[in-house]
């Protein structure tokens, strides 16, 4: 395992992180078709160490999505299929009785699927809100608590959870505690024709290429203490912030149209949330520093789930994309 | 490590750069905004000057609007200079270098020790922005600056360009104070060529009060003839102008000794008493009188000019007395005696001059809706000259005072000749000592309004008796002949009231009579009424 260097001494380790991104990018889309944007921001959020809410309508591969980032950076995978009828044991695990070789019979911890590092909640909105709640624990803390113990998960666990934004039968929506645990929400767009295309001839052959191994856990890690050493200024840090201050409809900065139409703005993991996932898009994009670009791209991706509507704005069919594109749109840059 | 190889110096000194690039693009945009500013500010402020609003130099105030709009945009200039980190991030924006430049220079400013400082810096002078500082902060021409010529065009414009004084107010001016401007104005020309007069006449006679007041006058009266009074200002102006005309004429009655001589009596007879003494003027008089040079026959004139220095106040036995100790060698008597005539001369015409002055003020006053004006004339009205109208004016007083149906004070119509008319003041006095018998004054109640407030108005009438023996006076004809033109420009005045037109029309028509018909008793205008206020 190839342990990344001391902080002080990596200054070249900045810019090869670069190519190195570039070439897992590469591979995964090399088996997800036409979803270049998602990936970026996909590895954004594991780079940030975040957690991903990905919408969008059945087959467009979201499973897969989790599959192979979970293979091209050799991390554990599990996928829970969400259901109404799941309960908070079948994810976390449950104490059953378990007799030793002496014929004594005791309680023993058998962990449930949450115990890995890359897992996939797929429709996560089917499951009722007590079993929603049980990640909370683990997605915040990366740890489980099952009667009085305590059980932790792994550094690198990261939750991938799908929703359908059709079906609302049937499906509870996730508490507005649970959503502020994402770090990011995503949607997975209808691929074009031409990718059509080439998801048809790919996943039509004889047979699928395998998916290849790019990073390992240790350079992943290294990779994440990287993402947070890149600079951030302070005019830059503060226009995340003004951002952030101006999807609160009773803040001075805040449009018309969020006071409105919003009942309640970001949390302040909002603002961490843009900060984190822009040092990464730097990473990426072999930088040293976060740019104003940088946090206006992520600015929707960590905000759309964090900005609540009121009736009234849900009743227009407000979009909060398009609300947190008019803010990122008139909040100033540095002094000017 | 040298300066150039250390990226942080590098990075200072580029940001220094950057920093002059941007104040001097900054200086230039401002100064071209506040030259612009000023331009069309100083336009705007000549445009006033010149129409008379504010009452300084159009260059001036032009001068001054440039000045400040461009001082003003150089002070701001140099007080708001931009900072350092403010020039980075506008120097990252401008060539879309992603923050790289500020975010060194940020690091260098907070945390200039840290590893990542260096290697920021490092990687901001890697963007090659030296090479670029030229077209970072270029100095634009600017909208502002594409205009300046527009706004210096409209500025000599306005300087250069003849604009007539009624025409550039008229456009500034609502039209309903237009029409009362206009008034100021023409009742300031009117005032200051009767100034000028006065000031001449002073001048000639050497009349001190006269002088004095007349200057006063000819400075109110070129201020409302320019429009830089408004109609209360004048009339307040008018008003503290007639109470000074007024006051200075009683110090000049109160000066002399109290004869009573007719209007211009005064110096007609002392003109007499000189050509009698074959002298220029009474200075010239005096010499010959301290020199014992007049011969015989010019001190017979003098005695035989008796009539004239009696209503000089010297009686002929103090004369006769005088030119008999004169011809005895003793000149001092004579000589007192002259001087004492002389003065009081002078005291009368002053006084004269000065009633005169304060007729006309009125008659402005009146002209611009004073309601005080009628009052005052009647207060101070009566023969000038005479002192005994001091009298009959606190009698006046007493009965301007009730006003309400109150009887005339007694003593009205005392002394009081054709020439006191306000209306023939514009032709002049000096017809007190032509023998026509005294004209009477009356206040009389003409309207009521209101809950028993009267108005009085003076009216004065003829005598009705001894009229066979009134003659035809020429300067009743003159009056009408001199006025016929000023008349026929009055009536096509819009300024004028209807009612005033009519009874100028009627005095005038009135006047026009008398000059055609022989003079019979009950027919002229003696017999008419000549209401001195409608």
């Amino acid at each position: 395992m190839n342990e990344p260097p001391a902080t002080a001494e990596r200054a070249s380790d900045t810019v090869e992180a670069g190519p190195a991104l570039e070439r897992l990018k590469r591979e995964i889309c090399r088996h997800i078709i036409g979803h270049d944007q998602l990936v970026d921001e996909l590895l954004a959020a594991v780079l940030a160490g975040g957690h991903v809410l990905l919408e969008g309508v059945p087959g467009l591969g979201k499973t897969l999505l989790a599959r192979v980032l979970g293979a091209t950076l050799g991390l554990p995978f599990a996928r829970i299929q969400f259901t109404p009828d799941l309960m908070p044991a079948d994810i976390i695990g449950t104490r059953i009785v378990m007799q030793d070789e002496a014929g004594q019979r005791q309680f023993e911890f058998q962990p449930g699927p949450l115990f890995t590092e890359l897992l996939l909640a797929d429709e996560v909105n089917r499951a009722t809100p007590k079993t929603q709640s049980a990640l909370l624990e683990a997605m915040e803390e990366r740890q489980v608590t099952v009667g009085r113990d305590q059980h932790q998960l792994s550094r690198a666990f990261t939750v991938l959870a799908t929703q359908n934004p059709i079906e609302m039968e049937g499906t509870y929506p996730l508490p507005e505690a649970q959503l502020d645990r994402f770090m990011l929400k995503l949607t997975a767009d209808f691929p074009n024709a031409e990718a059509l295309a080439t998801i048809v001839d790919r996943e039509t052959a004889a047979e699928r290429a395998p998916v290849e191994q790019v990073f390992d856990f240790a350079q992943l890690d290294g990779l994440r203490k990287q993402t947070r050493e890149i600079a951030l200024a302070r005019h830059v840090r503060d226009f995340a912030v003004g951002i952030m201050l101006a999807t609160h409809p009773d803040h001075d900065t805040a449009p018309a149209e969020v006071r409105r139409y919003v009942r309640h703005g970001a949390s302040p993991r909002g603002v961490l949330s843009m900060i984190l996932t822009g040092k990464a898009l730097a990473l990426m994009d072999g930088r040293l520093n976060v740019s104003f670009d940088d946090i206006a791209t992520v600015a929707a991706p960590a905000l759309r789930h964090r900005v609540l509507l009121n009736f009234e704005g849900e009743a227009a069919g407000v979009n909060a994309n398009t609300l947190v594109a008019s803010i990122v749109e008139a909040t100033p840059r540095g002094d000017s | 490590m040298s300066d150039t190889a250390d990226p942080v110096r590098e990075l200072r000194r580029l940001i220094a750069r950057l920093r002059i690039a941007r104040i001097r693009q900054r200086s230039v945009a401002l100064l071209s905004n506040g030259l612009l500013a000023g331009l069309l500010a100083g336009a705007g402020a000549a445009l006033l000057a010149r129409a008379g609003w504010l009452g300084l130099a159009p260059f001036n105030v032009a001068a001054v609007c440039v000045a400040v709009g461009a001082g003003a945009a150089l002070l701001w200039s140099l007080t708001h200079r931009p900072s350092a980190l403010d020039v980075a991030i506008r120097a990252d924006l401008a060539l879309a270098l992603r923050q790289q430049v500020s975010t060194a220079w940020d690091f260098i400013e907070t945390r200039p020790d840290a590893p990542v400082t260096r290697r920021l810096a490092a990687r901001a002078l890697s963007t090659r922005l030296t090479h670029r500082i030229g077209s970072v902060f270029p100095v634009r021409i600017t909208n502002p600056t594409r205009l300046l010529p527009v706004g210096a065009g409209a500025l000599i414009m306005v300087l250069v360009i003849d604009l007539p004084f009624e025409t550039s107010r008229s456009v500034a001016a609502p039209a309903a104070t237009r029409q009362e401007d206009r008034a100021v104005s023409n009742e300031g020309g009117y005032l200051r060529e009767f100034a000028e007069q006065m000031q001449l006449r002073a001048k000639r006679e050497l009349l001190a009060r006269s002088g004095t007041q007349a200057a006063a006058m000819r400075d109110v009266a070129e201020r409302m003839e320019r429009g830089l009074l408004s109609r209360d200002d004048a009339l307040a102006e008018l008003r503290d102008l007639s109470a000074r005309m007024d006051a200075a004429r009683r110090e000049a009655l109160a000066s002399g000794p109290s004869v009573p001589t007719a209007p211009m009596g005064a110096t007609r007879d002392l003109s007499t008493v000189l050509t009698a003494a074959g002298a220029r003027d009474i200075d010239a008089l005096l010499r010959q009188l301290a020199r014992g040079d007049l011969s015989d026959a010019e001190l017979e004139a003098l005695a035989n000019s008796s009539g004239a220095l009696q209503r000089l106040g010297i009686t002929p036995e103090a004369l006769g007395e005088a030119l008999d100790n004169y011809r005895a060698g003793d000149t001092t008597g004579l000589r007192a005696m002259l001087e004492d005539a002389a003065e009081r001369a002078r005291n009368q015409a002053d006084a004269e001059q000065l009633a005169q002055a304060d007729d006309e003020i009125n008659r402005s006053r009146e002209q611009l809706g004073d309601p005080l004006a009628n009052l005052d004339r009647v207060r101070r009205g009566g023969k000038p000259g005479d002192p005994a109208n001091l009298e009959r004016e606190e009698n006046l007083s007493d009965a301007d005072d009730v006003g309400e149906g109150g009887s005339p004070g007694s003593g009205q119509g005392e002394g009081l000749g054709i020439g006191d008319a306000p209306a023939e003041n514009r032709s002049g006095r000096g017809r007190g000592d032509s023998g026509l018998p005294a004209i009477t004054a009356a206040i009389r109640p003409t309207a009521q309004a209101g809950e028993g407030t009267v108005f009085s108005s003076p009216m004065r009438t003829l005598p009705e008796d001894n009229l066979d023996t009134l003659a035809p006076t020429p300067d009743l004809n003159g009056i009408a002949t001199a006025f016929r033109a000023r008349v026929a420009e009055v009536m096509q005045r819009d300024d004028v009231p209807a009612h005033r037109k009519a009874y100028i029309r009627a005095y005038f028509l009135a006047l026009s009579q008398a000059e055609k018909t022989p003079r019979t008793a009950g027919s002229g205008p003696q017999g008419q009424r000549l209401e001195d206020q409608p």
